[in-house]
């Protein structure tokens, strides 16, 4: 007897469809499973034979064997457990073997029968709806997961009797109510830093409602205590949440990697803050051959690098093509994948490595070591942050007043926001992603700020890269100021937010 | 070392062995001058005592290195006999740029090491009494001087006073700007500018000497081919090229901290004014300043501002009564005399880029800054106010962009940044580059 199952294992981050036929003919008994099965896949063996006996079917006392199509594509994972032990009941005869030719089946089993969660629903249940399956049978954890893609049907099932049931024709399990419905409901951000907790540096604050607005990469360089960090874990309640198409892209990339709290959709912004001990596979991906990076996790979102001189040169340097193109491409020696990495990226760094600052009283870097430090972060990294944030001590930390609250940035933010989506309704660019193009067209400065920036240019201040990037941030705040035309002081003030000297006042030993 | 070098027969041999016995010992001196009130004191020892304090267990071996060094250079004496001071045969013609590295080196018996240090008494070697009874006057100089770009251009340098600019290496906008702009007005004004092999105010200066078409004056502390800090290495090639250094330390040997220190008795024998831009209490030119005071030559400073630890040296040596410089008006001042200067060069800022014809009217007119700014047309209002609220401590950004009348102010920011008038502080604030009164 033969019979066929179908199900997906995930390949970077795309679900891949995989066939499972299990032919079942008199011979000594045995159960192999074939098909380049990863050591999780093999062990599905005592699981599902468990699984089918403690669920009160007959598990046939003959030769079984399980073939994983297609033979070349590695599968890895428990999620093909449920389809296994279903193809080998339609195969004994338990099953109709046409029923179960029109669902696809997804879930680990557990010894006693139970159906358990796994990675990746949200890719799966869209690559079930492209493959025209009836029904997606999962557990009920998942179940909310999956029905968000619209279109599809999704069947819950806890155990695999249940499952059985669902392919005969009858209900499935009652879904727990989800944690929070799937609309974008604007978020409750009870609990959240808020801006009004910063005391004082209006300044900084200021800049980072303009960097939040824009989507501009942006660097905060001051002394330790001055409050980057703080501000940086602040990012995220001015940002506005993800539209819905973005959310199910980033819920996605999540669900795969197992970074999802809930199974629900995610509406925040992700905000991804590693540790500068990370290594390049770990920021990039490549990690486990084909494993996605933290600038993958951080699509759509944040990537805050705190102590960015602190990282590794490498994988420094290996964050350009991601924030150039908003993508990067992994090749390993058995496979390559493409991953979408449109991050904006937040750093903070210390003026100098014992970090007191440039003048600071008790600096006691030598020369050495600031040319050192500097060599670190300068070059075609600092090319690409649009924005320096220097937060010098505060006079009177203590007595400073909140320049805003996280509220009233945010809807800055969104009210610029929108005015940047009018602008490119089919794409939603935000600015800092403006062609050279779209860029003449639309942030062309009035005569004043023209100007300014040809007189920056020639006193060498910008190069022409520069000048572009200067004109996305005055772009940017025109945006925030409501105007429509960039005038020249905007430009003024996108001057000296790019040409803000993040290591202190230049010293320039190297004068000559 | 080769002790058989052509062009080193300029010296004598006594002076040529002590100056590379002093190069073997550089680590030694290194350890024991690690309180550098001791350097001075080294410094004044002769050979046989130098073995004697610093060189340990190896004092025999160095003893004989020491003398095998002399036969050595006795040796390429006799064959090739020059008298000391005379000129070798150079293989470029003068005025031409150096091809390459051109060492000469003459001793204190050559009539240009008098000239160079004339004023100075070189403590004979008749024992350390009285060198170090003498050297509050007499600070012990070097015996035998490694001169790089030739005789010609160093007797030139010498026809006038010289000028020491000194400072720190980690200099900001500020100090380097002025230190350029003192210098260059000071050469165009036909000045010897001098300074140190070194980073920020005394890189600055060498280039605005050269800016203003003049040779700087280097004084290194390691030997003249040793191009460290290695950043300076563009500086360095000019310096070959159009500017004349020397040194104590003989070709290939690496500058210490005491040789650093120890160059600045050499500034401070040859200036007739040290000028401190930019130093903390214990920094390149604090030594210089206060032996330039003790054997009577003037000293001078920049004022910075009162809160940035780059302006203690200076403000000390103020207090201590160190004249005021804050143009090179002001220096021409201190070395010809009030109104003499127009006689001695009549430069000044009006060497400096858009203000010809206006530093020769005087002190009415003349800015108190001493930069290469071009105030081209008049400050707006706008402008005015901006450099004034700057002035008075609203001096960042987020003072700027949140103060009131935003919008005018942004703007003037810009065209004040655009005319070069301000420049960027530590921590984000602006620093303006002319005085308010010029301005106006």
């Amino acid at each position: 007897m033969h019979s066929q199952a179908h199900t997906f294992t995930i390949e970077g981050l795309i679900a891949r469809a995989v066939g499972v036929e299990v032919d079942i003919r008199p011979g000594l008994p045995s159960f192999a499973i074939v098909g380049l099965a990863g050591t999780a896949v093999r062990e599905a063996r005592e699981r599902v034979q468990a699984a089918i006996l403690n669920s009160g079917f007959e598990l046939p006392g003959r030769r079984i064997t399980a073939n994983l199509a297609p033979g070349d594509l590695p599968k890895t994972g428990p999620g093909l457990d449920l389809a296994i032990a279903c193809a080998i009941l339609a195969a004994s005869g338990q099953l109709d073997p046409d029923a179960l030719g029109r669902h696809a089946l997804l879930g680990e089993l557990a010894l006693d029968g139970r159906v358990r969660p796994c990675r990746g629903t949200l890719a799966i249940a869209q690559a079930t709806r492209r493959g025209g399956f009836e029904k997606l049978v999962l557990c009920p954890e998942s179940a909310a997961e999956a029905s968000l893609v619209s279109g599809l049907t999704v069947a819950a099932a806890a155990s695999l009797a249940s499952a059985v049931r669902v392919m005969r024709g009858g209900d499935g399990d009652p879904v727990p109510p989800s944690p929070v419905a799937p609309a974008l409901a604007s978020c409750a951000r009870s609990g959240e830093p808020d801006l009004a907790d910063v005391r004082g540096q209006a300044g900084a604050v200021e800049a980072l409602v303009i960097a939040a607005a824009g989507g501009h990469n942006a660097l905060m360089s001051g002394p330790p205590g001055t409050g980057k960090t703080m501000l940086a874990q602040r990012l995220p309640s001015i940002l506005p949440p993800l539209r819905r198409e973005e959310a199910i892209e980033v819920t996605r990339i999540h669900s795969i990697l197992g970074a999802l709290g809930e199974g629900r959709l995610l509406t925040r912004r992700p905000f991804r803050a590693p540790h500068h001990s990370i290594t390049l596979a770990g920021l990039i991906g490549g990690a486990r051959s084909d494993r996605p990076g933290e600038v993958v996790l951080a699509h759509r979102g944040v990537l805050f690098l705190d102590e960015l001189a602190e990282f590794r040169r490498e994988a420094l340097e290996a964050l350009r093509q991601p924030l150039e193109d908003g993508r990067v491409a992994i090749v390993r020696a058995n496979r390559s994948a493409v991953y979408p990495t449109r991050f904006m990226l937040l750093a903070a760094t210390n003026p100098c490595p014992c970090g007191q600052g440039g003048d600071g009283e008790g600096c006691r870097c030598s020369e050495a070591d600031l040319a050192r430090h500097r060599r670190k972060l300068s070059g075609p990294l600092l090319d690409r942050i649009d924005l320096t944030i220097e937060m010098p001590r505060e006079r009177e930390p203590l007595r400073g007043r909140a320049h805003t609250s996280s509220q009233a940035a945010r809807e800055r933010v969104m009210r610029a926001r929108e005015v940047q989506a009018r602008r490119s309704p089919e794409r939603m660019l935000l600015n800092a992603q403006l062609d050279a193009a779209t860029l003449r067209r639309e942030a062309m400065p009035d005569a004043a700020g023209e100007r300014l920036l040809d007189g920056a240019c020639l006193s060498g201040l910008l190069s022409a890269r520069g000048a572009h990037r200067v004109l996305r941030l005055a772009r940017t705040i025109a945006d925030l100021d409501g105007r429509r035309r960039v005038q020249g002081h905007h430009v003024a003030e996108a001057i000296e937010l790019r040409a803000g000297r993040p290591l202190g006042a230049e010293i320039r030993s190297d004068v000559a | 070392m080769s002790p058989e070098r052509q062009d080193e027969r300029h010296a004598c041999s006594d002076c040529l062995a002590r100056s590379s016995l002093i190069a073997l010992l550089s680590a030694r001196i290194e350890h024991a001058a690690s309180d550098p009130s001791r350097l001075l004191d080294l410094l004044c020892l002769d050979e046989q005592q130098l073995i004697a304090a610093i060189g340990g267990r190896k004092r025999k071996e160095l003893q004989q290195r020491h003398e095998a060094n002399r036969a050595a250079f006795e040796r390429a004496q006799k064959a090739a006999p020059i008298l000391p001071g005379v000129a070798a045969p150079s293989a470029h013609s003068p005025g031409a740029v150096a091809p390459a590295f051109e060492e000469t080196t003459f001793c204190r018996h050559d009539p240009l090491h008098r000239r160079l240090f004339g004023r100075l008494r070189f403590s004979e070697r008749s024992g350390a009494e009285e060198a170090l009874g003498s050297r509050r006057h007499a600070p012990l100089l070097p015996a035998a001087l490694h001169l790089q770009g030739g005789f010609d251009r160093l007797q030139r340098l010498l026809e006038t006073p010289l000028v020491a600019i000194l400072g720190a290496a980690r200099a900001s906008d500020y100090g380097m700007e002025m230190a350029a702009a003192l210098a260059r007005g000071l050469a165009a004004s036909g000045v010897g500018v001098a300074s140190r092999f070194a980073g920020g105010v005394c890189a600055a200066a060498h280039l605005g000497v050269l800016e203003a078409g003049a040779r700087p004056l280097v004084v290194m502390a390691g030997g003249i081919d040793v191009r460290k800090p290695a950043s300076l290495g563009r500086l360095h090639r000019r310096i070959v090229d159009d500017g004349v250094a020397i040194s104590e330390l003989p070709r290939g040997f690496a500058p210490r901290r005491w040789s650093e220190r120890a160059s600045e008795r050499i500034l401070a024998a040859l200036a007739s004014l040290v000028i401190v831009v930019e130093a903390d209490t214990d920094d390149i030119g604090m030594i210089a300043a206060d032996l330039a005071r003790t054997r009577g030559a003037r000293v001078a400073a920049l004022p910075g501002r009162v809160t940035s630890p780059r302006a203690r040296g200076p403000h000390a040596l103020m207090r201590e009564g160190a004249a005021l410089v804050a143009c090179p008006q002001d220096a021409l001042d201190l070395l010809y005399g009030v109104g003499e200067t127009d006689a001695a060069g009549g430069a000044g800022m009006s060497e400096t880029a858009g203000e010809t014809g206006r530093a020769s009217t005087g002190n009415a007119t003349r800015g108190t800054d001493g930069t290469a700014t071009d105030l081209g047309s008049r400050l707006t209002r706008q402008q005015l106010a901006l450099l004034e609220r700057i002035g008075a401590g609203e001096d960042t950004l987020a003072h700027i962009s949140q103060g009131p009348e935003r919008e005018a102010s942004m703007l003037a920011l810009g065209e004040l940044r655009r005319k070069g008038l301000l420049a960027h502080g530590d921590g984000g604030r602006y620093l303006p580059r002319v005085s308010l009164d010029r301005a106006r």
